[in-house]
């Protein structure tokens, strides 16, 4: 029972499409995020080691969790 | 290093502060924690009966379990590298002639102010609580002089005593050149 409504949360939208519409949120806030990111670093940060290393952390960290989401989401049945 | 803080000619850069490590260490446990939230409400219905058909869930349909906890995960290390960004551009840069404090407070939220260290009245240090008395930070609080009389005030900054000596005498070296300046003129 609880499966069935969570499925289709009472609208008939199957959980497939909810976590695909889901992924497509996170990519773009994920997108807006890292753009801001990088220009924050970029313009403002004094250390060039140091941005550098910042940001080959966030895009090796974060960008294979958002690839794995978007596995979840279209392969997942 | 400096170079997109533009320096006037011969403007030598004393010393830059960040916040205390305890500062960023507090928040980003935070987000530590944040990271664990799932495995805790896991565990909590778990152990709870009423709840059980939720876990029930969850474990008949991996796809949606293994979702959230990516898309949580994913979200907790987002607020971590924004409160990284927001701890590495944050920081007072004291120079000979003059202190330039840059307050990050969020992303979209930044002040750069600059005075020279002739127009400062005064500094004043304020450490209060057991772990800043301890850990030796506190708040640094400076003042200047003149028609526009501004505050300028940080909070967690390492040593505060320590920066608050290097600013006085580097305002007492800045004072004296200018005073010897003006009467060399003379």
């Amino acid at each position: 029972m609880y499966l069935d409504q969570l499925t289709s949360l009472g609208f008939h939208f199957p959980l497939n499409t909810i976590l695909i519409f889901v992924f497509y949120l996170m990519t773009g806030i994920y997108a807006v995020f890292s753009f801001v990111l990088y220009y924050h670093w970029n313009e403002y940060a004094l250390d060039a080691t140091v941005t550098k290393n910042t940001l080959v952390a966030y895009f090796a960290i974060t960008l294979p969790l958002l690839l794995a989401l978007g596995l979840i989401a279209f392969l997942g049945n | 290093m400096f170079e997109k803080i533009e320096l006037e000619p011969e403007e030598k850069v004393l010393t830059t502060v960040r916040k205390h490590w305890f500062v960023i260490f507090s928040q980003l446990i935070g987000t530590g924690f944040m990271i664990f939230v799932p495995l805790f409400i896991i565990l909590f219905l778990t152990l709870s009966p009423k709840l059980s058909g939720i876990v029930q869930i969850l474990q008949n349909n991996l796809q949606l379990g293994s979702f959230v906890m990516i898309f949580w995960l994913l979200m907790s290390l987002l607020s971590g590298f924004m409160i990284w960004t927001g701890y590495y551009l944050d920081l007072w840069l004291i120079t000979d002639r003059r202190i330039i404090v840059i307050n990050q407070i969020n992303f979209f939220n930044r002040t750069v102010s600059s005075f020279r260290l002739e127009r400062l009245q005064d500094v004043n240090v304020i450490i209060k609580g057991l772990i800043p008395t301890f850990l030796n930070f506190g708040t640094l609080h400076a003042h200047t002089a003149g028609n526009n009389e501004e505050e300028f005030t940080t909070s967690g900054l390492p040593d505060p005593r320590g920066l608050q000596a290097i600013i006085q005498k580097a305002t007492d070296i800045r004072l004296n050149n200018l005073g010897h300046l003006t009467y060399t003129a003379e």
